[in-house]
């Protein structure tokens, strides 16, 4: 890890904790003394990262389709291949093939239904797509050229941007992510109070906990929102329209962009649904690391619980974090489909003991119902597997 | 009168409903735990007779997070009977937190339609500027005739910006 100039200079202000924090590595400044903007952000050390332009396509010169070829230098342990533009259009990843040219994931058996066909998953969000390997162990990183190839929507005259980014180094057991804490909303909740609130405190702990469970440690940079809080306090989303989100997580630009950042908000609304509250929200699954500025650059937290049910934050935390690295529901709500890691229980549509067409934490006991990424909050601490820690780890955002 | 006491008078008002509370319960807080999973009507009728009840029940209940009981007022949109119409009434003019109020505006919109247009139409005089945005939007979800002159009428008095423009956009969609 490299020491920044600007942790230099903040050590120099905060001597009673330079035996601790100076040693070598970069640590957050003290939010309620000095700066609390993008610009005190301390990350991993990005020279870690290989940064790598994959240029513009015109989507309407391809049909909506994007082709690469990504080559994927010797020593990385994770890739992500991002591509797409702003504007309103559904895409995912449509294919990928390894260097040795087998077709390790063709998304239209996905399209047809057949969601075990492959040990790679995309599903189809906004007009910006995440190509993340691996997302199992069973598609490993190897390096050298990989097709990728996107569907970003047809019928459309955008220009898709592309990018790679290679994390070059080793993945343990054990490892580090920065977490910028943005403040949005509640009002009344910004950076300096949280760093001290005993019920931000113990959403912190919990979600330290449950992450903890995949071998991560979470170092924060807490961050007051410089943007438009009448706009962005109250996240709207309405019938596929996510653009208020989406426009929410293109103003991350934290100064250093190997971190994951977490907007906490007043509430995220579902318009659709008559104004239901939305607990989280990432970008992906699974967003773009390590990259400022795009509408995947981050996850949003509705922060309704910070007085009332302040663990309840933290769970929330841990999942759609979980989901920005990479991470899928290891069961859906009705149990149709479950993730691609081959070590995190599946709870059938059978357990469906009241016969309601939702598995709840309870029927899916013993099956899931415990892991932090089940579709519904669960009892006490949730915790997450092997296999999806060893994802985790290997995520370019992470050291 | 402080917010603690009027909710305890709001409960003590809709002790009849409660009555039915019970059985149910588990299962219905369970559709309301999705993280990005808003529970549908569907869901809930799949539960049977009684879910209204729980859903007041839980909308009430100061043991259970924020989030939660803001899901189970808006889920009573599904509900459109006179005894949960009184309790959305009554949650949009002094429930304990503008949270619920704000479900309760919307719920009133999706659930009722053109019925709920003249108490929605009350609350846009509310101090709460969150408020007033979601009883505009509850009156953009009732598609009623009548909601679209309320919002042109109050588009040339209201001087918020957010309230504004959700005004706009709810005028934009119907």
């Amino acid at each position: 890890m490299s020491l920044s100039a600007r942790t230099l200079a903040a050590c120099s202000l905060w001597i009673p904790a330079m035996l601790f924090a100076c040693s070598g590595d970069d640590e957050p400044v003290d939010p309620c003394d000095g700066e609390t903007d993008w610009s005190v952000v301390v990350g991993a050390d990005e020279e870690e990262l290989q940064r790598e332009d994959l240029g513009n396509v015109n989507l309407s010169d391809t049909g909506g389709y994007v082709d690469l070829t990504v080559d994927v230098p010797s020593g990385a342990v994770s890739t992500a291949v991002h591509c797409g533009f702003d504007e309103d259009a559904l895409g995912a990843v449509w294919a990928l093939t390894d260097p040795d040219g087998t077709v390790v994931y063709d998304g239209q058996a996905a399209f047809d239904g057949d969601f075990d066909a492959y040990a790679y998953r995309s599903d189809f969000t906004d007009a910006r797509s995440t190509a993340l390997i691996p997302i199992s162990k069973d598609v490993p990183l190897a390096s050298g050229s990989w097709d990728v190839q996107f569907f970003l929507g047809a019928g459309n005259g955008g220009k898709a941007s592309c990018e790679a980014v290679h994390r070059i180094d080793e993945a343990g057991t054990e490892a580090t992510v920065f977490v910028n804490l943005v403040f949005v909303g509640p009002e009344g909740l910004d950076a300096c109070g949280a760093s001290t609130d005993d019920g931000f405190q113990s959403a912190l702990e919990q979600f330290e906990s449950e992450w903890a469970s995949a071998g991560l440690t979470p170092v924060y940079n807490y961050l007051d929102f410089q943007g438009d809080k009448g706009k962005y306090g109250v996240i709207e989303i309405d019938e596929g329209d996510y653009s208020e989100f989406n426009d929410l997580l293109r103003t991350a630009a934290p100064a250093n962009a190997r971190t994951v950042t977490f907007f906490f908000v007043e509430e995220i609304v579902d318009l659709a649904s008559g104004g239901t509250t939305v607990l989280g929200l990432s970008a992906g699954p699974p967003g773009v690391p390590a990259t400022n500025g795009t509408s995947k650059s981050g996850l949003v937290i509705s922060a309704v619980d910070f007085d009332s049910a302040p663990t309840d934050i933290g769970k929330i935390m841990a999942h759609e974090g979980g989901h920005f690295l990479g991470l899928f529901h290891t069961t859906e709500k009705d149990g149709s489909r479950h993730d691609i890691l081959g070590d995190t229980p599946e709870c059938p549509p059978s357990a469906d003991a009241n016969d309601g067409g939702s598995l709840s934490v309870s029927e899916c006991a013993g099956k899931g119902g415990e892991n932090a990424m089940f579709w519904t909050l669960t009892e006490g601490k949730a915790t997450f597997s092997n296999d999806q820690g060893w994802v985790l780890r290997r995520n370019p955002a992470v050291d | 009168m402080s917010n603690p006491l009027r909710a305890a008078l709001v409960g003590l008002l809709w002790l009849p409903a409660l009555s039915y509370a019970g059985p149910l319960r588990d299962d219905v807080l369970e559709l309301l735990n999705g993280y990005e999973d808003a529970p549908t009507a569907t869901d809930f009728a799949k539960l049977g007779d009684g879910v209204s009840a729980e859903l007041m029940e839980i909308a009430d209940d100061h043991g259970v997070a924020s989030s939660r009981r803001s899901r189970a007022i808006s889920a009573l949109q599904h509900y459109p009977q006179p005894t949960v119409r009184g309790f959305l009434e009554s949650h949009l003019d002094q429930a304990d937190k503008g949270i619920l109020r704000r479900k309760a505006a919307m719920a009133l919109g999706a659930g009722f339609g053109a019925e709920a247009v003249p108490k929605l139409t009350g609350a846009l005089d509310d101090d709460d500027t969150l408020v007033r945005v979601a009883v505009v939007q509850a009156l953009g979800m009732t598609q009623a005739p009548e909601a679209r002159e309320v919002l042109e009428a109050r588009l040339e008095n209201e001087q918020v910006e957010s309230v504004r423009t959700a005004i706009a956009k709810a005028l934009e969609a119907k």
